[in-house]
């Protein structure tokens, strides 16, 4: 009974949902904000990548909403995992001297490939979100590869507030100068250069090291913990 | 430096965030700054209220962030019914923070003291914007900050009810993200005005399916009836000073959004008779489940729900006169609820049942008298801020000539009345066992102001009449508004 | 015979190629809902993920595509096996 209910109260939302979609006029060029974004990226933000622009500057109160829940994600896991600190559990295997080899590694050119990534974000496909996340794959596989390896929690912390720093200060510095909140008071330089686009790069590059500190700080809290009490 | 950083509405969210992100680094410099950042940014914010809120009321500010005119970019829309809210807000956090200062022991404060800040400065956004992608935003603040608050004690119990809270909230979550991605798919915009202009290229059928997406969506975040499950767990799970934030700060931002929505998106008169009935069914369904609760917390939770019923059976009314009761409501509610989840606290701690209050009335005099304040504020006895509010209601709905709403408002009051006089006359009429402890003075100041603000809107109603009938003027007049918003 | 008829042009494989991605996305999905071992479930996500970054990549949303294969195929991936390890294999 209880199933039946469920399937049809999923079937009437699925129904309903799909009539709401089917109706899309795709394909039209009804998109008049995009059509705007598209038009007047490179003239007035001086980012070559669109989305990034789009991301970092015109819904970029949106981008400091979403690293901030993600800041607010990992402060949260901290909270409720306190005082379950634990000693690795005794079926923790040991890596192989290849994965410790391995990790060693491809740890440099993974953490290249992230920085790469969100610093050239206003160019290339890819930013802060981006590169920071593989940079935090990158210690993923340090933490899987060497056994003794544990994340330094308090350089990872003040990494974290200072990028957090770094993108409201920017913020807050357009207000500053006579301008918007998170308006762009940098000079917008030669379009499609690594020093262009005002300060997209610089909130980039602080999402960056942001997003890679906090969710490397996620794992290695993750996998530092064990179950039971204190 | 009123030069260097002309204030506005921004300053609202972006002031708890420098701090958010500042916590963690200075708490190595000292511990003792983990307290005081955070109460010295609500004291921030309220003064950014108090300079931007009188001016809001004669016209609204309008903000336009990173300088791109809406529908490029996103705008801040700081009416009087915003500025309401946000004022409200900033106060009841800095109150939560002045109470919690003493009573809040459970580590890592820094955590807390951060998730507090950003729990009131996501519902000040949710409030404060008019981009309908960035209400979103905001709303998973709020939601992020209330799941992990909920879950803070770290017993299994409570992780249970934080996760119950995940869960359903992540379904409201996906609804509002779903019904936001239909709109933009037919409209091209995400502005709440320019939607509101460009309503007429979506199909109706398509809109009705959207409204319903928003309802449940806000609905599970504002407790209205069939949606509210995890409500009584969440409360009862959470520190007490975060319930007071919930009854006061996150239900209240999720109804200012639902209201927002439907009056400039789906302004038909069944959505609106729609939002009136739900109203009616939470009040009359939680008022009675209230009566059966042996824990307080969690009488207070269902109460609390009944009352939200009782705001949005007015706001679903959309009259002037039912806005305004609506507004009065949810005012009255956040001051007096709050009041009471931090009395009870203080009084017999977090896991306090009905007979946890006996005798209560001879150790714990101040508290006693507050929490039958609160009661008697709450049940609607004059010359208590309750009484007001109830009158409001009363009348606008008697204006639209709906007895029955009277009635079933009014039987809801007996039901009200007689678990509160229930759990008053423990206190006083009953024997107990000897208190322990004595509650700090910041604990009694915190609650002191509430009670002040109590008596205040219940010997003088007429005070906050200007404020809110601007408030209900901003919310129905969408011509106002878009035109406000898209002016150049 | 009409098979023969049909020229292979790039329209056509990327017609097929999406169809068949579409297919095994709802395939794998399907598959990790009703997965009672959790480890294959959570494999079973992973390749939602790792299709749908390829189908991004194919409707022209790079960066769309390179978040979907950082966040949901590797990390996602990874806070779910520790998770995993942390509790237990088998859903009860």
């Amino acid at each position: 009974m209880k199933k039946l209910l469920a399937a049809f109260l999923l079937g009437f939302i699925g129904y309903y949902l799909y009539t709401a979609f089917a109706g899309v006029p795709f394909g039209e060029n009804k998109m008049e904000v995009g059509k705007d974004y598209l038009e007047t990226t490179v003239p007035k933000t001086g980012a070559v990548n669109t989305v990034t622009s789009i991301v970092v500057n015109y819904r970029g109160f949106d981008t400091l909403g979403e690293v901030t829940v993600l800041f607010l994600a990992a402060t949260g896991l901290g909270a409720i995992l306190f005082g379950m600190k634990g000693k690795p559990e005794d079926k923790h295997r040991e890596p192989s001297s290849i994965l410790t080899t391995g990790a060693k590694a491809l740890f440099p050119i993974i953490v290249l490939l992230g920085a790469y990534i969100f610093i050239h974000g206003h160019l290339t496909p890819g930013g802060g979100f981006q590169g920071g996340t593989i940079i935090a794959t990158g210690v993923l596989i340090l933490i899987l590869g060497i056994k003794s390896f544990h994340a330094n929690h308090a350089l990872l912390s003040v990494m974290e507030s200072l990028a957090g720093i770094t993108f409201v200060v920017a913020g807050i510095l357009g207000l500053a100068f006579g301008k918007n909140f998170l308006e762009n008071i940098l000079p917008l330089g030669t379009p499609g250069q690594v020093l262009s686009a005002g300060i997209i790069p610089i909130i980039y590059i602080a999402v960056g090291f942001k997003v890679g500190a906090e969710l490397a700080g996620v794992l290695d809290t993750l996998m530092s913990t064990t179950r039971g009490e204190e | 430096m009123p030069e260097l950083f002309p204030l506005s509405p921004v300053h609202y969210v972006a002031a708890p965030l420098l701090a958010a992100f500042l916590l963690p680094l200075v708490a190595k410099l000292s511990r003792s700054f983990i307290k005081i950042l955070p109460g010295l940014t609500f004291l921030y914010v309220l003064y950014v209220s108090a300079v931007l809120y009188p001016q809001a009321l004669q016209a609204p500010i309008i903000e336009q962030i990173a300088g791109w005119a809406p529908p490029l970019g996103i705008n801040l829309y700081y009416g009087p019914m915003a500025g309401l809210f946000a004022s409200l807000f900033s106060a009841l956090g800095f109150i939560v923070w002045l109470y919690s200062l003493t009573q809040m022991k459970q580590e890592p404060l820094d955590r807390f003291y951060i998730l507090l800040m950003m729990l009131v400065a996501g519902a000040t956004g949710m409030v404060l914007t008019g981009d309908i992608f960035n209400l979103f935003v905001f709303m998973e603040i709020t939601a992020i900050s209330a799941y992990s608050l909920t879950a803070f004690l770290r017993e299994d119990d409570k992780a249970e009810a934080g996760f119950k809270y995940i869960l359903i909230g992540s379904l409201a979550s996906a609804f509002v993200l779903l019904g936001i991605a239909i709109l933009y798919s037919y409209t091209g915009t995400l502005n709440l005005a320019d939607l509101a202009l460009n309503m007429d290229k979506v199909p109706l059928s398509v809109r009705v399916i959207v409204f319903g997406l928003f309802l449940v969506g806000f609905g599970i975040e504002a407790e209205i009836f069939p949606l509210n499950g995890w409500a009584p767990d969440a409360y009862s799970a959470a520190p007490a000073p975060v319930s007071a934030l919930f009854a006061g700060i996150t239900v209240k931002a999720a109804l200012y959004a639902l209201a927002r929505v439907t009056i400039l998106l789906f302004p038909f008169a069944g959505s609106m008779a729609l939002i009136s009935i739900l109203g009616l069914v939470t009040l009359v369904i939680s008022e009675l489940a209230a009566l059966h609760q042996k824990n307080l917390f969690r009488m207070l939770a269902y109460s609390s729900m009944g009352q939200v019923g009782l705001a949005i059976a007015a706001l679903g009314l959309f009259t002037a006169e039912g806005v305004y009761a609506a507004l009065f409501a949810m005012i009255n509610h956040a001051i007096v609820k709050g009041m009471l989840f931090l009395t009870v606290f203080a009084m017999a701690g977090g896991s306090a049942t009905l007979d946890g209050l006996n005798g209560m009335g001879r150790k714990k005099p101040i508290l006693s008298l507050l929490f039958t304040l609160g009661a008697f504020a709450i049940i609607g006895l004059p010359p208590f801020s309750g009484f007001w509010s109830k009158l409001s209601v009363l009348t606008a709905m008697g204006q639209t000539g709906n007895y029955a709403m009277i009635a079933i408002v009014l039987a809801t009051t007996i039901v009200e009345a007689a678990y509160f006089l229930r759990a008053t006359g423990r206190l006083y009429l009953s024997e107990g066992n000897p208190a322990e402890g004595k509650t700090p003075l910041s604990a009694i100041a915190a609650l002191a102001v509430l009670a002040a603000g109590i008596l205040w809107i219940g010997f003088f109603p007429g005070s906050i009449d200007e404020t809110l009938t601007a408030g209900a003027q901003d919310l129905l007049d969408t011509a106002k508004y878009t035109e406000g918003v898209l002016k150049d | 015979m009409i098979l023969l008829q049909w020229t292979l042009t790039p329209e056509l494989l990327y017609q097929a190629g999406t169809g068949i991605l579409l297919f095994l996305l709802v395939v794998a999905a399907i598959f990790s809902v009703v997965q009672k071992d959790l480890l294959m479930a959570i494999v079973g996500t992973s390749l939602v993920s790792l299709i749908l970054s390829v189908l991004f990549l194919l409707l022209h949303a790079p960066d769309v595509a390179l978040t979907e294969a950082a966040i949901g195929v590797a990390l996602t991936t990874a806070i779910f096996l520790i998770a995993l390890r942390k509790t237990g294999r088998y859903e009860e």
